[in-house]
C-alpha cells in the first residue's frame, strides 16, 4: 500500500467510503454535505412551517379557539429561529457546498472534515432547540430577537435556547470560514475574482459577513446568560445595565444577518436570470460593488430596527439617511436583472418563474422597506404587521424563492433527473397566487392598526386575517408539492443532459449530470 | 499542475506537481489581517461600552479562521518534484515556499522501478498515480485533477517503465458519479 | 357553538368577496394608514403617502419595463438575444436618479421628525408606566395616578374556550377600565417608561408609539384640538398577555377636563378607593 500519506484529508482513499447511514455521518464529501444542508432545511421548513399554520389557524377569528397565548408566543419565536437558522441559512450553505467548487473548478472544499463537523451540529442544536416545547415552563416565547428584560423570564429552556444558539453560531462560523478558504484558495488557473459566478461572489461577501457578526451574536447571548444566572448585569436596569444597549448589539449582528439571508438569494437569481434569457448577466462588475455595498452598509443601519426606543434626533436620522442609502445599491441589482432581460430571448421553465417571481415580489418587500426606513413613518409602522408583511415578502418570496429557483435550476444537475416541469409550474402558481393572498393583507392589517406578535385581535382586523390564513393555509399544501417534486426526482425521471438548460453558461455545467464524486476528473478550462 | 523541467544531466528530467492555488501566502496573511482588524474592532468597541464578552468570541473565531486558512494554504502549496537521474529517482516533498527543504524524499533506483495508474479501491474516488520499486510504492500527485494525473503517468510510465499494467483505465474508472444511477 | 360556526362561514364568505373587490371594503376595513387627530400624525400620514406614490410611480417603470420584455422578448415569439451586457451611462443613470428621488424622501422626514421629536414647552404632563399587562397613568400636577386594564367584557370573551362571541363586545380588546383623560388644546408631554419588561404605547392617530423600557424615561408628545375617545396597543411584545393592554384615551374640552380631575381627586380623598391607594404606593 501506499508508503505515505502525507494528505490527510483523502487518507479515507484506503477504506473507500463508509456504508449505508455511516456514509452521511462520516462523509467529508461536499456534495454529500451539500444534500444532508439541503434536506435538513427542507425538513426545518416544514417544521417551521407547521408552527405558522399554529399561528395562522389561531388568527383565523377573534378570540381564542386553539392555543393559549403563551404558547402563541412559543410559535411565533420558534416559527422564526426555525426558518432563519434551520431552513434558510442551511439552504445556502447547501447550495454553496454543492455549488461552489463545480463553480470554481475545485474538487472539493478545502476543509472537508470541518464541513462535516459544521453540518452535524445543526441536527443537535435544533433538537435542543425544539425540544424545550416540553419543557417546564415552555419554549422561549420572547421573539427570535429575545429582548431582555422579557427573556429573562424564560423558564427552564433559557440556558437551552443559549446553547442551541451557540450551535447554530459555531455551525455558521465553520461554513463561513470553509467558503471563504475555498473560494480564495482553490480555484481553478484563469479563474480571477472578476471572473467568478454571482453566487460565488455573494457568498463570498456573505461568508465575511458572516464571520464579521457572529461573535457579536455569540456575546450577545452569553451576555443574557450571565445576567441570569451569573449576577452580572449588562442588560439588567436594576443592576446598572442597559436593555437598549442588548437591542443594539443584537441588531448589530442582526442586520448584517438578514442580508446573509439574502445576498446569496441575489447570487442565485443573477445566475439563473442570464440562463432563460440566453443573454449575458447585464453589469456583472456593478452587480459586485452593488453587493459589496450593501454589505459595508449592513454594519451602519441596525438602529432602523429600533427607532422607538428614544435615541437622540441626530441618531435617528442618521440611521434613516443611512438605510435609504440601500435602496441605490439594491435598486441597481433590480435595474440590471430587468436589463439582462432586455431584448433577450426569454423561456418560463420553473427556475425562471421562480427568479421572476423573487424579482417582482421582493421588489414589492424593498418598497415597504423603503417606507420604513423613514422613521417618522416608522413610528407607525413599527412592530405591526406592516412590518411582518415586509420581512415575508423579502423572506418567503426573496430568500425562499430564490432557494426554490436555485433547487429547480440545479436539481437536474445533482441528481442527473429532469423533474416534472408541469408539477413545477403549478407550484409557482400555486405559491404565489397563494403567498400573496397570505401577506399583501397583512399590508393593511399593519396600516390599520394590528400590532405584530398578538393572538387575538380586535374584531375590525377580522376579515384581512381571515384572508390571510386562508392564503397560509393554501401556501403552506402547495409546499408538500415541492417536497414531492424534489423527493420523486432524486428517485427517477426523464435524464438530463450535462448542459440541462440550452442557455446555461458556468463550469457546473461542464460536468456530467450527477457530477463524479470527486468534480474536475478534467481540468477546468475558464473562458 | 505539472511541469516537466529537463536537466540538469543529459537524460535528467524533473516532474514538479503541485496543486491549484488562486492566492498566495501573502494575498491570504493580508486577509486574515483585515478581517482580524474588522472582528477586533467591533469587538473592542463593545468592550469600550461594557459589553466585554464579544471579545472573546471574535478573539476564538479569528484564530479558527486562521488555522482553517493556514491549513488550506499549506495543501494548496504542497509540492511534488521526481528528479529522475542518471542511476536513481528521487521524489520530495514538501511545502512550494522559497528557502524551504524537502519534507520527505523516497529515492528509488532508476533501473527498478516502474509507473502503475491504477483504479481507486472505491470507484467513486479518482484513479491514482503510482511509483514504486522493491515492494516499496509510492502515491505521487493525489491533488492533481485526474487529466493531469494520467498525463503525468503517461509522461512517466513512458520514461520508466509500467508496472502491472495491462491498459490505461478510462475516465469512466476514475471517479464514479455521485449518486448511483439505476435507471 | 353552531352560532360560532356560522359567523366563521360568514366571514369566510365575505373575506372571499373581499378578494374580489378589495377597493369598496376599504373603507370600511381600514386599509390603510388615516390622517390621525395631530398635526404630528397628519404629518406622517402624508409622508406615508408620498413615499409610497412614489414607490407606486417606480413600481410602475421597473415593472413595466420587464412585463414589456417578458411579453416581447421571448423565445416563442422568435426573440434573438442581443449581445450588450453593460453600459456605463446607463448604470450611472440609474444611480444617480434614485439617489435624488431619496433626497427629496429625506427632507419632509426630516422635517416631519424633528418636529415629532420636539418635546419641549409642554402645558402638561403624564407620566406612563407599563407593566405586564397593562399601563399605569399619573398626573404628577394633579396628584392623580391610577391603573388602565383590558375590561372585564373582552378579558372574559377572550379566554381559550370562551362561550363569549368576540363580535358581540364592543371595542373588543380595545377597552379599558379606567381611560386616560387629557385635555384638548394643551400640548401634553409623556414620560413613558416601564416596571418589568419593554412595552411600547401606541394610538396610532396621535402618530407615534414610544417604547416603555424599565431604566429609561422617554419623552414623546401630542396636543389633540377635538374632543374624542382613541384606542390603541401595546406594541411590543412583553409576554404572555402582550395583546390585552390595550390604551384608551379621551380628549374632553377643558372644562370637561377639569371635572373629572376634580371627580378623581374627590375620589383619591376617599381612603377606601383603589385609585388612592395606588396614588400613595406610586407617590
Amino acid at each position: 500500500m501506499s508508503e505515505a500519506t502525507t494528505h490527510d484529508a483523502h487518507d479515507h482513499h484506503d477504506h473507500g467510503p463508509a456504508k449505508g447511514l455511516m456514509r452521511w455521518v462520516t462523509t467529508t464529501n461536499h456534495k454529500d454535505i451539500g444534500t444532508l444542508y439541503l434536506l435538513f432545511s427542507l425538513l426545518m421548513f416544514f417544521v417551521g412551517g407547521a408552527m405558522a399554520m399554529v399561528i395562522r389557524a389561531e388568527l383565523f377569528a377573534p378570540g381564542m379557539q386553539i392555543v393559549d397565548p403563551y404558547f402563541f408566543n412559543q410559535m411565533t419565536t420558534n416559527h422564526a429561529l426555525i426558518m432563519i437558522f434551520g431552513a434558510v441559512m442551511p439552504a445556502f450553505v447547501g447550495l454553496a457546498n454543492w455549488l461552489l467548487p463545480m463553480m470554481i473548478g475545485a474538487p472539493d472544499m478545502a476543509l472537508p472534515r470541518m464541513n462535516n463537523w459544521s453540518f452535524w451540529i445543526l441536527p443537535f442544536a435544533f433538537s435542543m432547540l425544539i425540544g424545550t416545547l416540553f419543557m417546564d415552563g415552555g419554549a422561549p416565547a420572547a421573539g427570535w430577537t429575545i429582548y431582555p428584560p422579557l427573556v429573562l423570564q424564560t423558564g427552564d429552556a433559557f440556558p437551552f435556547m443559549i446553547f442551541a444558539i451557540h450551535m447554530m453560531g459555531i455551525s455558521s462560523v465553520m461554513g463561513a470560514i470553509n467558503v471563504i478558504a475555498t473560494i480564495l484558495n482553490m480555484r481553478a488557473p484563469g479563474m480571477t475574482l472578476m471572473k467568478m459566478p454571482l453566487f460565488v461572489w455573494t457568498w463570498l461577501i456573505t461568508a465575511y459577513l458572516l464571520i464579521a457578526v457572529m461573535p457579536v451574536l455569540a456575546g450577545a447571548v452569553t451576555m443574557l446568560l450571565t445576567d441570569k444566572y451569573f449576577h452580572t448585569s449588562f442588560f439588567t436596569a436594576a443592576g446598572g445595565g442597559d436593555p437598549v444597549m442588548y437591542q443594539h448589539i443584537f441588531w448589530f449582528f442582526g442586520h448584517p444577518e438578514v442580508y446573509i439571508l439574502i445576498l446569496p438569494a441575489f447570487g442565485i437569481v443573477s445566475q439563473i436570470i442570464p440562463t432563460f434569457a440566453r443573454k449575458q448577466l447585464f453589469g456583472y462588475s456593478s452587480m459586485v460593488y452593488a453587493t459589496a455595498s450593501i454589505a459595508f452598509l449592513s454594519f451602519i443601519v441596525w438602529a432602523h430596527h429600533m427607532f422607538t426606543v428614544g435615541m437622540p434626533v441626530a441618531g435617528e436620522l442618521f440611521f434613516m439617511y443611512a438605510t435609504m442609502l440601500i435602496a441605490v445599491p439594491t435598486g441597481v441589482k433590480v435595474f440590471n436583472w430587468v436589463s439582462t432581460m432586455w431584448k433577450g430571448s426569454m423561456t418560463f421553465e420553473t427556475p425562471m418563474l421562480f427568479a421572476l417571481g423573487f424579482v417582482v415580489l421582493f421588489t414589492i418587500g424593498g418598497f415597504s422597506g423603503l417606507m420604513l426606513a423613514i422613521a417618522p413613518s416608522d413610528f407607525q409602522y413599527h412592530d405591526t404587521y406592516f412590518v411582518v408583511a415586509h420581512f415575508h415578502y423579502v423572506l418567503v418570496t426573496g430568500a425562499i424563492y430564490a432557494i426554490m429557483a436555485g433547487t429547480y435550476y440545479w436539481l437536474p444537475k445533482w441528481t442527473g433527473h429532469m423533474y416534472n416541469e408541469t408539477l413545477g409550474k403549478w407550484h409557482f402558481w400555486l405559491s404565489t397566487i397563494t403567498v400573496n393572498i397570505l401577506f399583501f393583507p397583512q399590508h393593511f392589517l399593519g396600516l390599520a392598526g394590528m400590532p405584530r406578535r398578538i393572538p387575538d385581535y380586535s374584531v375590525q382586523f377580522a376579515e384581512f386575517n381571515m384572508i390571510s390564513s386562508i392564503g397560509g393555509f393554501a401556501f403552506g399544501l402547495s409546499q408538500l408539492m415541492f417536497a414531492y417534486i424534489v423527493i420523486s426526482t432524486i428517485r427517477g425521471g426523464k435524464k438530463a443532459s450535462d448542459q440541462v438548460w440550452d442557455g446555461a453558461k458556468g463550469l457546473e455545467w461542464t460536468l456530467p449530470s450527477p457530477p463524479p464524486y470527486h468534480s474536475f476528473t478534467e481540468a477546468p478550462e475558464v473562458k | 499542475m505539472v511541469t516537466t523541467l529537463p536537466g540538469p544531466g543529459q537524460d535528467d528530467y524533473r516532474f514538479i506537481l503541485r496543486p491549484d492555488r488562486s492566492l498566495s501566502w501573502r494575498g491570504n496573511l493580508l486577509f486574515v489581517g483585515s478581517v482580524a482588524a474588522i472582528s477586533f474592532s467591533i469587538g473592542i468597541g463593545f468592550a469600550v461600552i461594557g459589553l466585554w464578552l464579544v471579545l472573546p468570541f471574535a478573539g476564538l473565531e479569528i484564530g479558527l479562521l486562521t488555522i482553517g486558512l493556514y491549513l488550506t494554504v499549506l495543501r494548496r502549496h504542497q509540492v511534488e518534484v521526481i528528479s529522475i537521474r542518471h542511476d536513481e529517482v528521487e521524489i520530495a516533498r514538501g511545502v512550494d515556499r522559497p528557502g524551504s527543504q524537502p519534507r520527505e524524499t523516497t529515492t528509488f533506483p532508476r533501473a527498478w522501478v516502474r509507473v502503475a495508474y491504477r483504479r481507486a479501491e472505491h470507484p467513486w474516488y479518482p484513479c491514482r498515480l503510482v511509483l514504486g520499486a522493491h515492494g516499496r510504492e509510492i502515491e505521487i500527485g493525489d491533488f492533481l485533477h485526474v487529466a493531469e494525473r494520467r498525463s503525468c503517468a503517461t509522461a512517466l510510465g513512458n520514461m520508466l517503465g509500467w508496472r502491472d499494467m495491462k491498459s490505461m483505465p478510462g475516465d469512466d474508472d476514475c471517479g464514479h458519479r455521485w449518486v448511483d444511477d439505476n435507471n | 357553538m353552531s352560532h360560532k360556526k356560522s359567523v366563521w362561514l360568514q366571514r369566510a364568505l365575505l373575506g372571499g368577496a373581499m378578494l374580489l373587490g378589495a377597493g369598496s371594503a376599504a373603507a370600511e376595513y381600514g386599509l390603510n394608514m388615516t390622517p390621525g387627530v395631530t398635526n404630528v400624525s397628519g404629518e406622517v400620514y402624508h409622508l406615508h403617502m408620498l413615499i409610497f406614490y412614489i414607490c407606486c410611480a417606480i413600481a410602475v417603470v421597473v415593472f413595466g419595463a420587464m412585463f414589456y420584455s417578458i411579453w416581447k422578448h421571448r423565445k416563442s415569439v422568435g426573440a434573438e438575444a442581443a449581445n450588450f451586457h453593460e453600459s456605463t451611462t446607463v448604470e450611472i443613470i440609474w444611480t444617480v436618479i434614485p439617489f435624488a428621488i431619496l433626497i427629496s424622501m429625506a427632507i419632509p422626514a426630516t422635517k416631519a421628525l424633528i418636529n415629532l421629536e420636539d418635546a419641549s414647552d409642554p402645558d402638561m404632563t403624564v407620566k406612563i408606566t407599563g407593566y405586564q399587562w397593562k399601563w399605569h397613568y399619573a398626573y404628577p400636577e394633579e396628584q392623580i395616578a391610577f391603573f388602565s386594564s383590558l375590561d372585564a367584557k373582552s378579558n372574559e370573551a377572550r379566554q381559550l374556550g370562551s362561550s363569549v362571541d368576540p363580535a358581540s363586545v364592543e371595542d373588543y380588546l380595545l377597552n379599558v377600565d379606567n381611560r386616560l383623560v387629557l385635555p384638548v388644546g394643551k400640548k401634553v408631554r409623556f414620560l413613558i417608561t416601564s416596571n418589568d419588561v419593554i412595552h411600547s404605547w401606541w394610538v396610532r392617530d396621535l402618530g407615534w408609539k414610544k417604547d416603555a423600557i424599565p431604566g429609561f424615561i422617554n419623552e414623546a408628545w401630542t396636543r389633540v384640538e377635538e374632543p374624542g375617545v382613541y384606542r390603541g396597543q401595546c406594541a411590543e411584545l412583553c409576554g404572555k398577555d402582550h395583546g390585552f393592554m390595550p390604551i384608551v384615551v379621551e380628549f374632553k374640552a377643558q372644562a370637561d377636563y377639569d371635572a373629572w380631575v376634580a371627580a378623581q381627586k374627590a375620589q383619591a380623598g376617599n381612603s377606601k378607593s383603589p385609585v388612592a391607594t395606588v396614588v400613595a404606593a406610586v407617590n
